[in-house]
């Protein structure tokens, strides 16, 4: 790292002497006269206030979080400090070399780091130019509320000090303290090390810089917690790590949005090096997004999609003016069968005559006001998420052995499967991932359908997007299926679930639900299934598909498509 | 014999003084005499002549080291600590003490899940220990070793007998030597110089071609007719080293540790675009 402007102090190491140097001695950057430089300062300017922003919408989300805590422990009986009858004498002694261990603990290893926040917390108080704004318990803030929380609530006592203690709530920034937990996070399973350590580094939040020790233990916290989710199925992790990855993630973020601003405002680093930092903070947003659990009002979503646009600055794509163009179908697929079709049928009579009766239907009509239809076009993908991690599963089919899942930016993935594969590479698509909720704004241009609200739980959204030629082997769901086309051409042909035994469904448990069949290669190599009878279609942009539970179907794209799926029971 | 180190130092588990991160190998240097180290994520066990000493977090675990003697044979992972004390018994740290284990000699009669590595040990336990209550007549059972991790317990006794849960593993009569233990496998080595291995095999770990999940010990097929001197076992992946001087290795190579080049577009770790110098 470089600091040109505390060269004066001598320290080769950078450690939390020099960053705090750098913070107290930099200067405003001088004018530019260069004109290429008027439009770069003005790039760097705009990225600083969306550092700003994202500091902000982190650090207000920690303080919900904070709050939501201390409202949850408010209602249980402090225990720590209180004599219970039938305590053992091993709890006893326990609590009793705890507290000695706690007092030369403080003292000793954990020292470094208390006197160091301590230190920059009085610091940067003088430097806080933005006003605090109204918390959400509407309480107006105040600076000498926050210096007198620091005095008394950051010391880490045993006891009972901050949940009881009156007048609590006055103070806006609502600040983790190392005895808190967010919320849905069990001690018991994820040990005394991760839970100290994602205590600690949640009460940082709300401070400009943090020790060089937090963002290492930071990183350690999320290389542990991966291998956690990695371990088992992933339907079986327990959701404690998984909120302890968004949450570790959230205190990543925040270091990054911390670090950038200090480099913004320091003038040291190149302009190219300042959007890799903006693409370092989109990855770690959507790490956390893919990895750890849904958590309400997730900060990751609204910082990623802050940093989106200097993000992609910092790779070089090539220009493909072809991605403008409007889509036209490529490939031949020829209807033997057609599915006949519905235009906007009422509610009853699709819920009577099609899904109680699990017949599939092509619907017209039913999303002919969605924005999507207009707008979702290659470029405009490019512009909104260009520089988001999205996962791709790369092979023919999900049934060969050669097949296989990646992370790749959406740029990378656009250019290199959809826009310009390469000749004989294996096709990429990005399937069945839940697309709109890693990015709310691809949700604000389409509408649910009503149909889809016509069982018993909420519907839920993927998307699929690819080049021409992506197949989806002829398989079946559980639950009922809405499949609006958005751009480009499907080609799809269904099985009743009573044509089963003629498909050659797989023996492995794992993939029942799924034919071994090639639907459309060699008959003579499937027999059985020239027996079966079916129903096909080309779905077109507008179009619609019900397939109903159970009821087998084979998609194969005839351009470059995006479909959106709705799923409900 | 010069000590050196280097990793994740934020807890002062390396050296207490020292950056958080020590990327080159350090000479440790307030530590005499070392004979022996166990590494966790966020602390490291010392054996040096003088008794054993833990460094970085403690997890207020103060008494820890007083309670240990010089003779005893030490596994841990980053939650779990286990011991075989000086009366061969397999002990257990919780809560500021060694909990003893027991063990019965004969696998129950009614269908005991032995299932995968990732079982919960505790329930198990104290089923094993309420009904080795009811046989007064059971002889101790003498262990040499014990290998753990967050979620798994193998103990070996003096016959090269290995244990999970209380009971003995089926497997054939060959007698262990070590045993090598994953986030979700298991390996074994034989006197014989055969590996053994178990557990889930969804990233290819167990080494038998399949991605399916074996419930007992079977040996590596491939590697039939080698003789095997060493093993080793990391999260998902595993090594064994020939009398020969080869090395095989097998199972998830997310991030190249297999030896071979990782998937060109992810990246190895979240640690790596962190900026330092030591």
């Amino acid at each position: 790292m470089n600091f040109p402007d505390c060269a004066s102090t001598g320290s080769i190491g950078c450690g939390q002497e020099g960053r705090k140097a750098e913070s107290m001695c930099s200067l405003p950057k001088p004018a530019n006269i260069d004109n290429n430089r008027d439009a770069e300062g003005e790039i760097l300017q705009k990225l600083a206030e969306l550092v700003r922003q994202g500091l902000e919408v982190v650090r207000r989300r920690v303080s919900e979080e904070a709050e939501e805590v201390l409202r949850s422990t408010k209602t249980e009986e402090p225990v720590v400090g209180e004599n219970r009858a039938g305590e053992t004498t091993t709890q006893a002694t326990l609590q009793e070399r705890a507290k000695r261990g706690r007092e030369s603990e403080a003292r000793g290893e954990r020292g470094l780091i208390k006197r160091t926040r301590e230190e920059e917390a009085h610091t940067d108080e003088e430097d806080e130019a933005k006003p605090l704004v109204l918390s959400s318990s509407g309480h107006a803030s105040s600076p000498t509320g926050r210096r007198s929380r620091e005095e008394n609530g950051f010391k880490d006592d045993e006891g009972t000090t901050d949940r009881t203690r009156p007048g609590a709530s006055n103070s806006y920034p609502r600040h983790f303290t190392e005895d808190m937990l967010p919320v849905g996070v069990e001690e018991e399973v994820v040990g005394g090390w991760v839970r100290g350590t994602i205590a600690r580094l949640l009460s940082f939040v709300g401070f400009p810089s943090t020790p060089r020790e937090a963002a290492v233990a930071a990183n350690a916290l999320l290389d542990y917690t991966w291998q956690k989710l990695n371990t088992g199925h992933w339907q079986d992790v327990p959701i404690t790590w998984r909120l302890v990855f968004t949450w570790g993630s959230i205190a990543v973020v925040h270091i990054l949005l911390a670090d950038l601003q200090l480099s913004l405002s320091g003038g040291a680093n190149t302009t190219q090096a300042h959007f890799s930092s903006a693409a370092e903070i989109v990855r770690a947003c959507d790490r956390g997004l893919l990895m750890g659990a849904p958590v309400g009002d997730n900060p990751l979503h609204k910082v990623a999609s802050l940093f989106n646009s200097h993000a992609r600055l910092s790779a070089t794509m090539a220009d493909l003016p072809a991605e403008a163009l409007p889509v036209a179908q490529q490939d031949e697929a020829t209807v033997h069968f057609p599915l006949p079709s519905g235009r906007c049928p009422p509610l009853d009579r699709f819920l009577l005559n099609y899904m109680n009766k699990s017949v599939p239907v092509k619907l017209l009509g039913i999303v002919d006001h969605w924005p999507a239809l207009k707008m979702w076009r290659i470029p405009y993908l490019r512009e909104l998420a260009g520089a988001r991690t999205v996962p791709v599963e790369v092979g023919a089919r999900y049934t060969d052995s050669t097949w296989s899942q990646t992370l790749l930016t959406l740029d990378e993935y656009l250019t290199r499967y959809v826009s310009q594969p390469a000749a004989g590479a294996p096709t990429g698509y990005l399937a069945q991932h839940q697309l709109l909720d890693q990015i709310p704004e691809l949700r604000d241009d389409l509408l649910v359908p009503d149909y889809c609200h016509l069982g018993e739980e909420e519907p839920r959204l993927h998307a699929w997007l690819g080049p021409r030629g992506t197949v989806s082997p002829l398989h079946h769901d559980p639950d009922h299926n809405i499949l609006v086309q958005v751009l480009g051409y499907k080609y799809i042909r269904l099985y009743a679930e009573d044509q089963s035994p003629l498909l050659y469904p797989h023996p492995d448990p794992l993939l029942s639900n799924t034919s071994q069949a090639e639907i459309e290669g060699p008959q003579a190599d499937w027999p059985l299934l020239q027996q079966a009878q079916y129903h096909d279609l080309i779905l077109a942009p507008g179009e619609s598909l019900y397939i109903p539970p159970r009821y087998w179907h084979y998609v194969r794209s005839l351009s470059t498509s995006f479909s959106v799926s709705f799923w409900w029971r | 014999m010069a000590l050196v180190a280097c990793g994740l130092n934020a807890n002062g588990q390396i050296t207490p003084a020292g950056p958080p991160l020590l990327c080159c190998p350090t000479p440790v240097r307030d530590k005499k005499d070392v004979c022996e180290v166990h590494i966790a994520c966020s602390h490291i066990l010392w054996k040096t002549n003088a008794g054993w000493q833990i460094t970085g977090y403690r997890n207020l675990d103060y008494s820890l080291e007083e309670e240990m003697a010089q003779g005893w044979k030490i596994s841990m992972s980053e939650m779990r600590m286990a011991a075989i004390n000086d009366d061969g018994a397999v002990v257990l740290r919780e809560k500021g003490q060694w909990r003893k284990l027991f063990f019965q000699r004969d696998t129950a009669m009614d269908s005991r899940n032995l299932g995968p590595s990732v079982q919960q040990v505790e329930d198990q336990d104290r089923i094993a220990e309420s009904e080795s209550n009811v046989h007064h007549t059971t002889s101790q059972i003498k262990f040499s070793s014990v290998f753990v991790e967050d979620n798994s317990l193998i103990a070996l006794d003096e016959d090269g007998k290995m244990y999970s849960s209380g009971v003995p593993l089926p497997y054939g009569g060959s007698r262990i030597s070590v045993v090598e233990v994953g986030k979700e496998h298991c390996m074994a080595l034989t006197t014989d110089g055969v590996v053994l291995t178990w557990g889930s095999g969804m990233r290819g770990q167990l080494g038998n071609g399949e991605l399916c999940q074996i419930d007992r010990p079977e040996p590596v097929e491939s590697l039939q007719g080698i003789t095997i001197s060493s093993i080793a076992s990391g999260g998902w992946h595993c090594v064994a080293l020939s009398t020969s001087g080869d090395a095989y290795m097998w199972g998830w190579n997310e991030s190249g540790q297999l030896g071979f080049p990782a998937k060109a577009d992810q990246e190895a770790s979240i640690l790596g675009t962190f900026s330092h110098r030591c």
